[in-house]
């Protein structure tokens, strides 16, 4: 194993500098849950790495008004913990939670999660459902993306040599939403996802309206199902809409067949979290 | 065990090695550092079948930090392991057989270089045709992986006429099941340190399941005097039969031969994968026969085990497989016929269950399917056809002990889960939310395996205690903790006879320049094995003890009583501490005792990794080779248990004791399989059953 060049620097500035001075010749890294394994298995062989983990500036959770904003070098621990992600935006709690054992949730983290363009990364869905946008810092300035179109396919993004994400921001959840996150691995913790569920939606009188839902590990990159979240638009929950819902559901979940499961059980088990996450949410029924 | 009628036996104690485990003074082999050591790492096979035309090593030695690279050329010795056969290169020569061989070996200043090294030696194979399927391995034509053949074992057994059974019977099930190959998954991957004195007597603390025949290995493969090989191997992380042939014990031995400088070397998990041994894929064929009442009178056996690519124990465990393949039931016509080949799959051999759990996923799920043919109690099935104490059964092995099998299936039938099973399973039928989706099955298997090695084989054990200063003693002990808290059960042994603490007695676990063979730590036989000979080593103590001290007191020794570390006589007037009679002794007190259990409840959930895990190869590549993607149960999935014992004591085992280990690991999987079927109607037949394979099957039958 050879030595690989790492570079720490203690700003954001000194970081965005480095970043453009060394282009492509550098892999940043934040916990480096990913890439160390990588490097680990010879699958990436980096140069250099920039480590951004000293980068303490980009590590919190705050309100901005309507707005939750959650620094990119936050990590999964922390957001699964935070008072104000769980009384805000509990699915995405129940997403960080789900993220692998306790020592990957303390160094890996959200930009992370997002930047490494996996489409199991269970803190994405959650995020999409929520209407999250990026924010992005290079030395030319800052730019403002939405997460649904950040990940082009799988390792892939839209980020431009010398750009970092700093910044994870959305609206928080006003009282009368619901969410939730659901998925499935090959055992019930520490495991990576075979399918993933995120939901939203605000109910009044039992009658959803502004529906949205995400699936994970269906496609190459994360997707919303935008015509089951229509499907659902301004109906009042019952135990029948969620098995019709979970049926069109089935039909957007765009899953292959690799070594951790099948197309047709993450299809039709996208359908099944659907149902589980709804009576859950909708019914207060658990264990389903 | 009867519980209760002793002082230390039978009771809920702490282990002995709990605290320095959670403290982390126990050093397991994979601790041991010092400063100068050399690291090994082991460069394998490219391919999965190649011939090796040269081995240049140039480059990689020109590496600043690189100590050595050692190929098949620096051995001196027939350079060949393996339990049973010696077939298996240390370093291969000119041929690799598995993507696991070990074809060169480097030793470097630290693990980096080592590793770096590796890709600095320069191989050239010519890829040989691929051997993968078992069934090809059986053909004429079959490129042959060795000088032999392709068959390591194959076995041919009739009793009776099958064809007439047949021909009489009611109903004839035949079906055939496949199990999978799986990795034992221990905690600490293979690892051990190594260092040679001045006098050229190599000390070797290791992992492994059996320090005597490590050492003999050793000496064998590399021709060095077996007296100046001593192996320490007490604790190890985890084993389950995958440590039970050679790992890094010949490696270590020849780089500290080849530097003269203690030495490490420690797997990684995905050399792990690739390289051990691995349980059996096996695929068995069973025609089974019964009459309208039940009384099976026939049973054809067909199995074919994938050993890989040497034989380390895949002719024993074929031996299992055929000596399990009726299960505990009497069937009087009988023919088996089973072959263990080699094929350029990885390699299998030693796993808990050790073929028994094969062939009996088959057995079990057979009864099961005769039951319903019949329209009986598939607990009343095999009742009906239970061995008993005196009956031989299988292919001749006699039931000479006490055993319990049909009292358990008394118990387990009058067992509420099985009593109210068709209320159990319908109280989900409510029609509710909640319950709609969910399917529930009651599912019943059983088992048969014996402890120790079996007919035929020598299995001994020896203990030796000896009595110190301070009224303390040691105690010697040759087989290994491996988890299974063996050292504590024998302790606990020990303690009772001699009426000591536990913690008066210090225990010294294998070393072969200190403890004596007790033989292998497989087979569910320690507890057994070992525990019976320090029964009788502490008899023989406490027998010296009572000498000595009759000899002080001037009372004759039958007279003497002895109790909580003290020597007494009858009346109570004259006594004698441990510490005394050690002091009064004229020379050493030490006794000996040779011959041929009690951690149970949670073992039951071993069996099921069979339901989740897989090693996936294609084309002899391992293509999952770590914890992420080879996924073990956690202890979230580890259902509540309930264990109902049907005590019934072993005259020959301490104290009655009898093993547990591997026994009730086996019928899990059977049990889930028929509860699946009695859940969703659907009959797997071939291990593992995912989620993917039931939704498949589910989709199917609408």
């Amino acid at each position: 194993m050879k030595t690989i060049e790492t570079h720490s620097p203690r700003t954001l500035e000194e970081a965005l500098a480095l970043l453009e001075m060394m282009g492509d010749g550098i892999r940043v890294i934040a916990g480096a849950t990913d890439v160390v394994v990588q490097v680990l298995e010879r699958k990436k062989d980096p140069c250099a790495l920039l480590n951004l983990s000293y980068l303490e500036e980009l590590r919190y959770i705050r309100e901005e008004g309507d707005l939750l904003a959650i620094g990119a070098l936050t990590t999964h621990r922390e957001i699964e913990r935070s008072p104000l992600v769980m009384a805000h935006a509990p699915l995405l709690a129940e997403a960080a939670f789900i993220v692998g054992s306790p020592q990957i949730k303390n160094l890996g983290t959200v930009g992370g999660n997002i930047a490494n363009a996996s489409p199991v990364a269970d803190t994405v869905p959650a995020l999409m459902v929520l209407g999250a946008t990026l924010i992005l810092r290079s030395r030319g300035g800052t730019r403002t993306v939405p997460l649904a179109g950040f990940a082009s396919g799988p390792g892939r993004t839209i980020l431009k040599p010398g750009e970092l994400i700093t910044q994870v921001l959305f609206p928080v959840l006003r009282h009368d939403e619901i969410s939730f996150y659901e998925r499935l691995g090959q055992r019930r913790l520490l495991s990576i996802s075979k399918v993933g569920v995120a939901f939203r939606a605000r109910r009044r009188d039992n009658r959803m309206t502004n529906v949205a839902i995400a699936l994970g590990a269906v496609a190459p990159r994360v997707i919303m199902a935008p015509n089951t979240a229509a499907f659902l638009e301004g109906k009042e929950y019952a135990a029948v809409v969620a098995e019709e819902a979970a049926r069109i559901v089935e039909t957007e979940s765009k899953a292959i067949t690799d070594m951790r499961s099948t197309d047709t059980y993450r299809n039709r088990m996208a359908g099944a979290l659907l149902i589980r996450g709804m009576a859950r949410v909708c019914e207060g029924i658990t264990g389903l | 065990m009867i519980v209760g009628k002793y002082k230390y036996v039978g009771k809920r104690i702490t282990r002995i090695d709990a605290r320095p485990k959670v403290d982390g003074s126990l050093k397991y082999p994979s601790d041991l550092y010092e400063n100068g050591m050399v690291w090994g790492r082991v460069l394998r096979a490219k391919y999965p079948h190649a011939k090796i035309r040269s081995i240049d090593t140039a480059e990689a030695l020109r590496l600043p930090g690189v100590v050595t690279v050692l190929t098949h050329k620096d051995i001196r010795g027939i350079n060949r392991f393996g339990i049973e056969r010696q077939d298996q290169p240390v370093l291969a020569e000119d041929r690799v057989r598995y993507v696991g061989d070990a074809v060169a070996l480097v030793g470097a200043e630290t693990k980096e270089i080592a590793e770096e090294a590796l890709d600095l030696i320069k191989v050239d194979y010519e890829p040989l045709p691929l051997l993968t399927d078992p069934r090809d391995a059986l053909k004429d034509n079959a490129i042959k992986l060795h000088d032999g053949g392709n068959i390591v074992h194959e076995l041919h057994f009739t009793r009776g006429d099958t064809a007439r059974g047949f021909e009489g019977a009611d109903v004839v099930v035949e079906h055939t099941y496949r199990m999978q190959m799986m990795d034992h998954a221990f905690l600490e991957t293979e690892a051990g340190f190594a260092s040679v004195d001045r006098d050229g007597v190599l000390t070797i603390q290791s992992c492994g399941q059996y320090a005597f025949r490590d050492q003999t290995q050793i000496a064998r493969a590399l021709n060095y005097p077996q007296e100046k090989i001593r192996m320490i191997e007490p604790y190890t992380g985890g084993a389950f039969g995958g440590k039970d042939e050679i790992t890094v014990q010949i490696l270590l031995a020849l780089l500290a031969l080849k530097t003269g400088r203690p030495c490490k070397i420690w797997f990684s998990r995905e050399e792990h994968f690739i390289s051990c041994t691995h349980r059996h894929p096996v695929e068995i064929r069973m025609k089974t026969a019964a009459r309208k009442d039940g009384t099976l009178v026939a049973h054809e056996v067909w199995a074919l085990q994938d050993g890989g690519a040497y034989a380390t124990l895949s002719g024993p465990v074929l031996c299992l497989v055929v000596e399990h393949c009726c299960g505990p039931y009497l069937i009087p016509n009988l023919r088996v016929d089973g072959w263990a080949v080699y094929t350029n799959n990885g390699m299998s051999g030693a796993f808990r269950g050790f073929g028994a759990t094969q062939a009996h996923v088959a057995m079990e799920s057979q009864m099961n399917i005769i039951a319903e043919k019949l329209g009986m109690d598939p607990l009343q099935l095999r009742l009906k056809n239970a061995i008993r104490r005196g009956d031989t059964f299988g292919i001749g092995q006699e039931m000479v002990l006490a055993f319990g099998f049909d009292a358990s299936l008394e118990r387990a039938l009058a067992h509420p889960v099985w009593r109210d099973r068709e209320k159990i399973r319908r109280a989900l039928d409510d029609g509710t939310v909640k319950n709609r989706w969910k399917r529930r099955g009651i599912g019943v298997a059983c088992s048969i395996q014996g402890s120790g090695l079996g007919k035929g084989l020598p299995d001994y054990a020896a203990t030796t205690i000896e009595l110190n200063r301070d009224g303390t003693v040691n105690l010697y002990q040759g087989t290994i903790e491996i988890g299974q808290g063996s050292y504590t059960g024998i302790t606990q042994v020990a303690a009772e006879i001699l009426d000591l603490p536990m913690e008066k007695i210090h225990f010294i676990g294998a070393d072969t320049g200190r403890t004596l063979d007790s033989g292998t730590t497989t087979a569910s036989r320690v507890m057994y094995a070992a525990g019976q000979a320090t029964l009788l080593a502490a008899r023989n103590f406490v027998a010296k003890i009572k000498d000595v001290a009759a000899e002080k007191l001037g009372v004759t020794a039958g007279t003497l009583l002895n109790g909580d570390g003290a020597v007494r006589t009858g009346d109570g007037k004259g006594a004698l501490t441990y510490a005394e009679i050690a002091r009064a002794a004229k020379e050493p007190v030490r006794a000996e005792g040779v011959f041929n259990i009690p951690v149970a409840d949670r073992e039951f959930s071993m069996g099921l990794p069979h339901l989740y895990e897989q090693n996936i190869l294609e084309n002899g590549y391992f293509k999952n080779t770590g914890l992420s993607t080879y996924i073990v149960p956690s202890s979230w999935e580890a259902p509540e248990i309930e264990t109902c014992p049907v005590e019934i004591p072993d005259e020959t085992g301490p104290f009655g004791a009898r093993s547990v280990a591997e026994v009730v690991t086996t019928p899990t999987a059977p049990a889930i399989l028929n509860a699946i079927y009695d859940a969703i109607g659907v009959r797997f037949t071939e291990l593992p059953v995912t989620p993917e394979k039931i939704i498949a099957a589910l989709e199917k039958i609408k």
